[in-house]
């Protein structure tokens, strides 16, 4: 027999030899000597039954991935949380939330209110003061109004509470928020409307470079980009809202009602309510002040 | 081992029954004395034992256990330099009953426990690299890569060392060819 034979996967073997080496003996370990490892064997597990090292190899796996998914909801809900805040900062005057119902508009007090009912939690924020609705189931949209419907599309307009003050007064008390926030920040600070918290921060804060401010710019841009789209479907809400409020009523009451908005400051829903009064009235002759807009 | 590691002690019963003959002889083929052979074996078991919360599959389970063995012989080496291995004490009955290979020849009788004896004799005069290669091949069933990783050594070296040891024992036995 060959002793050089060889398998053909690299290991060398020597087959008589692999016959041959049983043959030199078998010899064990005595008795007592494997008593005493299974003994000590047994010990050690009932000494330690489930190693702690073996239990939390076991859980590493779900612990990993439980830490990963909590840091994720953390980050996205951390990013939320400042594209909602520079939502907010970009809001025109109109969509600004009134503060509180006694203090004026961007008084100091006004603004730690604010900051202290942020810092505890929005759902404390006191309720804005109700004023007279500008139309039945017609309201001006408040920011977190605002910010829902930028997730969640348009909301049923029906389902806004009536306790906005009118647009002219929003847009007043806004203006005198954004002027004295603007008083307060640097020359070179960005466009007057930020809020008084973003002036905090940036008073705070070193200078932003040019390149913070390019940052800051296009950020603005986007948010009034989405804040422009996001009123246009609040207002279309409105508008539905109204029709179906109209729904089956006499052109004379569509006209009171166009009326009564264009009294209440409510330009824009008025101007679609007037097309879709004359679609539906196109014989009924329209008041001279509309026809007019009309032109 | 897994089992044994997560609180099965019938695991440990299963393991040990399966690999003690084969790391006892491991011992015991490169060690003359008996006692010490005896000793080391029951060290890389308690070693196991203890071990036993921290073991992650890393390779073949006799992989692992013949690197305990292989450390636990080294560091055995350091403390106490062997003499020449052999079996002259132990087995020198064994030794002392092959016959000349002239006479062997000559009578034309071979006997299998003769062979054996032989062979005994062979690996015992391998130097103890060549001789820890070859009897982890045969005694643990390992591969070359197996027996690499137990020795701490690359690929080619467990593979030249086997090599060696294959061929001096071919050389040895080729009498009874």
């Amino acid at each position: 027999m060959a002793l050089n034979e060889r398998n053909t996967d690299g290991l060398e073997r020597d087959p008589r030899l692999d016959r041959l080496y049983p043959q030199t003996g078998l010899e064990e370990p005595r008795a007592e000597l494997d008593a005493t490892i299974r003994a000590a064997a047994r010990r050690e597990v009932q000494a330690r039954p489930h190693a702690l090292g073996a239990r939390l190899r076991r859980w590493r796996l779900p612990i990993s991935i439980a830490a990963m998914v909590m840091l994720s909801v953390s980050v996205v809900t951390l990013m939320r949380e400042e594209g909602a805040d520079r939502f907010e900062e970009g809001l025109p005057p109109t969509m600004v939330e009134p503060r509180t119902p006694a203090a004026s508009p961007g008084d100091d007090a006004d603004l730690k209110t604010k900051e202290s009912a942020d810092s505890v939690g929005r759902a404390q924020v006191p309720a804005p003061q109700a004023l007279p609705a500008p139309a039945a189931g017609l309201t001006a949209p408040s920011v977190d109004e605002a910010r829902r419907a930028r997730r969640l599309d348009a909301p049923a307009a029906g389902q806004l509470k009536p306790v906005e003050p009118s647009p002219a007064e929003i847009r007043q008390r806004a203006a005198g928020a954004a002027n004295e926030s603007a008083s307060q920040r640097p020359a070179s600070a960005a466009p007057a409307k930020r809020p008084a918290r973003r002036a905090a921060r940036v008073l705070s804060a070193p200078a932003p470079s040019t390149k913070e401010a390019l940052v800051e710019a296009e950020e603005d841009s986007a948010g009034k980009r989405e804040l422009k789209k996001s009123e246009r479907s609040l207002t279309e809400s409105r508008v539905n809202a109204l029709i179906r409020e109209l729904e089956g009523a006499s052109p004379e009451v569509w006209l009171e009602k166009i009326e009564r908005l264009r009294r209440e400051g409510w330009n824009e829903e008025a101007d679609d309510l007037v097309v879709e009064f004359r679609r539906r009235f196109p014989e009924h002759p329209m008041p001279a002040r509309e026809g007019a807009r009309g032109n | 081992m897994l089992c044994y590691r997560d609180g099965d002690a019938g695991a440990f019963d299963v393991l040990y029954g399966r690999h003690r003959g084969g790391v006892y002889r491991y011992f015991r083929r490169q060690c003359r004395d008996a006692a010490v052979a005896e000793e080391l074996f029951q060290d890389v078991w308690m070693n196991l034992i203890r071990a036993r919360a921290a073991y992650t599959v890393q390779a073949k389970f006799s992989t692992y256990l013949y690197r305990l063995a292989h450390n636990r012989l080294v560091d055995h080496y350091r403390q106490r330099r062997p003499t020449a291995m052999g079996y002259g004490e132990v087995d020198g009955d064994v030794l002392e009953s092959i016959p000349d290979e002239r006479e062997q020849s000559a009578e034309g009788l071979i006997d299998l426990k003769q062979q054996a004896a032989r062979l005994m004799a062979l690996i015992a005069e391998l130097p103890e690299s060549q001789r820890e290669a070859f009897l982890l091949q045969q005694e643990g069933g390992l591969s070359i890569e197996d027996i690499a990783s137990a020795t701490s050594v690359t690929r080619e070296t467990a593979k030249s060392r086997l090599r060696y040891a294959l061929a001096k024992l071919r050389q040895g036995m080729a009498p009874w060819r």
